[in-house]
């Protein structure tokens, strides 16, 4: 037993230094003919109870960054540290708990549920396969988490198809739960939800997270969710991290020209409040050969010479206000 | 100014001409009357569409924004008369220069689509043929609409309308297959394509942007303002996104259950909605700017009810914190003027309007 007070002031949840290349293989020898440079020097923390909220644009390495989290794919170098312990080299004992600890939430409800299974099988099956529970017991259990979730108790002999898309994301919160987790990364949790759905959600989690002490990474492209949501923003591009501040600081001072044209393309929420936009050129660069120096140089406002001969390092601005950028930090 | 009908004869206008003499913005272009459009399967008739009336203005973007399965998408694919089996229209009339859509013959209709009224859909890698050029496939276009043009001339008209619709140097581009151009810049191919008979007169964007990256949907939503002003093309945008409706739109129409439940100009939607479920669609967007987090957000309750078994009367009321059953019940409420140009489908409106806040538990 790990006593509370010796982690006092250790974050429940840290990455270090992540990095993942997915070498491209070409020819009958399978030479390696390129990298793609999926998450490059990723680091940072998260407490308990908190929500960090990890934005950024399609190939930017969000959800490469989640499956490295969850350990679905090795990380070439790094460390995932859990309440203070680096879990990346864990054996497979050590692993299957550490899977127990740390639990997902995917995007699309209706692709992450087994059609032909019932909801019991579905919600038991993690607690099944590390042999929590079995029997009435399991039942039981299963019962609770669809309570939680606000999903009435006679689910559990239903299948995911007689479920709107709403309801399907509940099960997938209840899944995660089950295991009580102490850390799960939600991969888009609302995007492909409606409207009127998508707040029911967003509340759900909020209300899990205070009820059980829930530490999340939220990975999201809508800013307006991440900023409702999140105690930290980091945004990502090209596989590094560009600008990482506590929520109320990224909002009122943004600081990377990247992050500024990210919150600027985010559509108003009236006609009266229609501004001019900072519209990027271009598109992002191929993680296959990324830019030298500043990664976003290319598509840069501010842009200068040296931008692309030095790869700005991520410094602090403010406390806890991180920025990559030589013009801005 | 030459109008376009199905059929012009006319030479090839100059797009900068077109529309030029709209300078009144509310003359309307097209007009739609009691659009109904059913789709008889086994469990019954599914009213997608469900009496649905419209105007669309010479030169203006009309978002039709609604939730998933509230029949936008069938509105939008009706008016081209492109409704899938076991769907169809059942009745309605869709006006287009003083000629009823409705009634046209398949080779006439052949002459519109594409043409004066042009689409582009929600996934442009699935709408494009992977495995010619884009050239080709907006060559394509040229050669089924502008039969007259020579093979010199369309190459130098495809790279003309490429580099219209922001397509960097497109003298390369031109042979580039869809796989190879990014999501945005296959978007932009297909506005392309919808412009490339030179006689557009509305196109109807469904989700054009959903598939995109915030920065690129920025771009996208832009192209469309610049093609509105530069050619005076009407949009008909259909979209589940506020957000998109408040950045573009001159007008929305908000649809539920294959009902308009509200029709009115942007500003006047966005500052005084008058049903409630446009109300609370506006209220669980998270506010930008001193979000007052940790207060839960609001959320409109239950889901959209089964379009198989709807209540008899209004079709928002299980979900409404103001409906009443002596009231909301019976038949369907009609959509209403409750002021100049602001029509609302709601018979408890003045309740709702006195207080709008009193909505459901806050």
């Amino acid at each position: 037993m790990r006593s509370d007070l010796s982690n006092a002031d250790v974050p429940l949840f840290a990455v270090r230094n992540l990095t993942k290349h997915f070498p491209v293989r070409k020819g009958m020898l399978q030479h390696v003919v390129a990298r793609v440079h999926a998450v490059d020097g990723v680091s940072f923390e998260i407490q308990r109870g908190q929500t960090l909220g990890l934005v950024g644009e399609s190939g930017c390495g969000k959800t490469t960054t989640a499956r490295l989290i969850l350990q679905l794919d090795r990380p070439d170098s790094g460390a995932l540290m859990l309440e203070g312990k680096d879990r990346l080299g864990d054996t497979r004992a050590a692993l299957r708990s550490y899977r127990r600890d740390v639990q997902m939430v995917f995007q699309d409800p209706y692709s992450s549920l087994n059609p032909r299974k019932t909801v019991e099988q579905l919600i038991g099956e993690p607690l099944r396969i590390h042999g929590l529970s079995r029997g009435q017991a399991l039942r039981e259990r299963v019962a609770a988490m669809l309570d939680a979730v606000n999903l009435p108790v006679d689910s559990m002999i239903r299948y995911p198809h007689e479920f709107s898309g709403g309801q399907r994301q509940r099960l997938g919160i209840a899944r995660a739960l089950a295991l009580n987790p102490k850390l799960i990364v939600c991969d888009e949790p609302v995007s492909a939800l409606d409207v009127s759905i998508r707040s029911q959600i967003i509340n759900l989690l909020m209300e899990l997270q205070r009820a059980r002490n829930l530490t999340y990474i939220l990975i999201a492209h809508d800013l307006a969710v991440v900023e409702y949501v999140s105690d930290i923003v980091a945004v990502m591009y090209l596989g590094k991290i560009v600008e990482m501040a506590p929520t109320e600081a990224f909002f009122a001072n943004t600081r990377h020209p990247y992050s500024e044209a990210l919150l600027s393309a985010v559509p108003a929420t009236s006609p009266k409040a229609r501004r001019p936009r900072v519209t990027l050129v271009g598109d992002v660069p191929s993680p296959l050969n990324p830019p030298s120096g500043c990664r976003f140089r290319t598509r840069c406002p501010i842009a200068q010479a040296r931008c692309a001969e030095i790869e700005p390092p991520l410094k602090e601005v403010a406390p806890g206000h991180r920025v990559a950028c030589h013009m801005r930090a | 100014m030459p109008r376009a009908g199905s059929r012009p004869q006319l030479d090839e206008p100059a797009p900068a001409h077109i529309g030029a003499s709209s300078t009144d913005g509310a003359s309307p272009l097209m007009r739609i009357k009691d659009l109904r459009t059913y789709f008889h399967t086994e469990a019954g008739i599914v009213k997608a569409v469900d009496g649905v009336s419209l105007t669309v203005a010479q030169g203006e973007i009309l978002a039709v924004v609604g939730e998933s399965g509230c029949g936008k998408t069938m509105m939008a694919r009706s008016i081209l008369r492109l409704v899938p089996h076991p769907g169809r229209i059942v009745s309605g009339e869709i006006w287009l220069d003083g000629q009823d859509l409705m009634k046209l013959g398949d080779r006439e209709m052949n002459m519109v689509r594409g043409n004066a009224v042009t689409m582009v859909f929600q996934e442009p890698m699935a709408s494009l043929n992977p495995v010619f050029t884009v050239g080709n496939q907006i060559a394509e276009v040229l050669v089924a609409h502008r039969p007259e043009m020579g093979r010199g001339e369309r190459d130098h008209r495809v790279i003309e309308l490429m580099a219209a619709v922001g397509i960097a140097s497109p003298e390369q581009r031109i042979g580039a297959y869809p796989h190879q151009l990014s999501g945005g810049m296959r978007q932009r191919v297909m506005i392309a394509m919808a412009l490339a008979g030179g006689r557009t007169r509305l196109l109807i964007a469904d989700e054009p942007t959903t598939a995109l990256d915030v920065t690129i949907q920025a771009q996208i939503l832009e192209l469309f303002q610049q093609l509105q002003r530069s050619i005076g093309m009407s949009v008909l945008l259909i979209t589940h996104d506020l957000g998109v409706v408040a950045e573009i739109a001159n007008r929305v129409a908000v649809m539920y259950a294959g009902s308009i439940v509200e029709y009115t100009d942007s500003d006047t939607l966005f500052e005084s909605p008058g049903h409630p479920y446009t109300m609370g669609l506006l209220r669980s967007l998270p506010q930008r700017k001193g979000a007052t987090r940790k207060a839960p957000l609001y959320a409109i309750p239950g889901s959209v009810p089964n379009l198989l078994d709807l209540p008899p009367g209004c079709k928002f009321q299980s979900r409404c914190a103001h409906a009443v059953a002596a009231i909301c019940g019976g038949d369907e409420p009609p959509l209403e003027e409750i002021s100049a140009g602001h029509w609302v489908r709601c018979r408890r409106i003045e309740h709702v309007r006195v207080d709008p806040r009193a909505e459901a538990g806050r």
